[in-house]
């Protein structure tokens, strides 16, 4: 017994992750999630290996602008994305702002 | 004492704020989207919050510089009032303190509960503090 009903893979790549999105909605979130993932500790270890040190606020916010901009791309195909999804974004955009602008650590800003 | 940097912080939070959330309104303008920031109540009025707030900035700054321009070419030739970098420092933390509600309501979703991690942050910040005064005193409290 399937967990879920499979997707329609005839109608294009957009259809199969809208359906898949409407059948688990914690589907796109955690796209993000893995998004922001992969940026923040992958710009990390690669600084920590470049530098010596790592500059977390930094990668925080460059991890945080790659996740908006995938969310505003989600943002034109209908079904894909929700209003509370975006606004926590944006949310997290604007904390790592904060963290970014008014740190105190050195930087490579 | 590190007054400026404080200050500019400020400034860059707000106009980064600002920013953040017209790129998300230009981007819906620009394109055919399905959701719109904008339609996002929260988003929209922590936007016009911190225009006001930068309007209030310019304006108390500006009124703070012709101030100290005007004491400092005065008869006297002493500076008087040396605090352009104070104007409008209130409404830069009311566009710091806009941009932590944002964050709060909708990370938090504003449930008043949230408010025991504040709490606890308080009082691990007081602890080291208390700490810090105690090794002042009394040397290492280890």
């Amino acid at each position: 017994m399937a967990v879920y009903d499979t997707p329609n893979l005839t109608g294009g790549l957009d259809d199969v992750l809208v359906d898949v999105s409407q059948t688990l909605p914690v589907f796109v979130p955690m796209i993000l999630v893995f998004v922001f993932g992969v940026v923040f500790i992958g710009g990390m270890i690669s600084q920590k290996r470049r530098t010596g040190f790592v500059d977390t606020p930094m990668w925080f916010m460059i991890a945080s602008v790659s996740t908006l901009f995938i969310t505003l791309i989600m943002t034109l195909v209908e079904g894909l994305m929700n209003a509370p999804t975006l606004g926590i974004v944006v949310a997290i955009n604007v904390l790592a702002g904060i963290w970014l602008f008014m740190g105190s650590n050195r930087n490579e800003v | 004492m590190g007054q400026v940097k404080w200050l500019v912080g400020l400034a860059t939070v707000a106009l980064f704020v600002i920013a953040l959330l017209s790129l998300t309104g230009s981007f819906a303008d620009n394109n055919t989207v399905f959701i719109d920031g904008e339609d996002d109540s929260i988003l929209n009025s922590s936007n016009t919050k911190i225009k006001g707030n930068l309007t209030s900035f310019s304006g108390a700054a500006n009124a703070t510089m012709v101030g100290l321009e005007d004491t400092s070419t005065g008869v006297t030739d002493t500076f008087q009032k040396i605090s352009s970098f104070t104007g409008g420092a209130k409404q830069m933390l009311n566009s710091l303190n806009t941009a932590l509600s944002l964050v709060w309501k909708r990370l938090f979703g504003g449930d008043t509960s949230y408010g025991l991690f504040l709490t606890v942050l308080a009082w691990v910040i007081g602890l080291i503090g208390a700490l810090y005064f105690y090794k002042t005193l009394r040397g290492n409290p280890d």
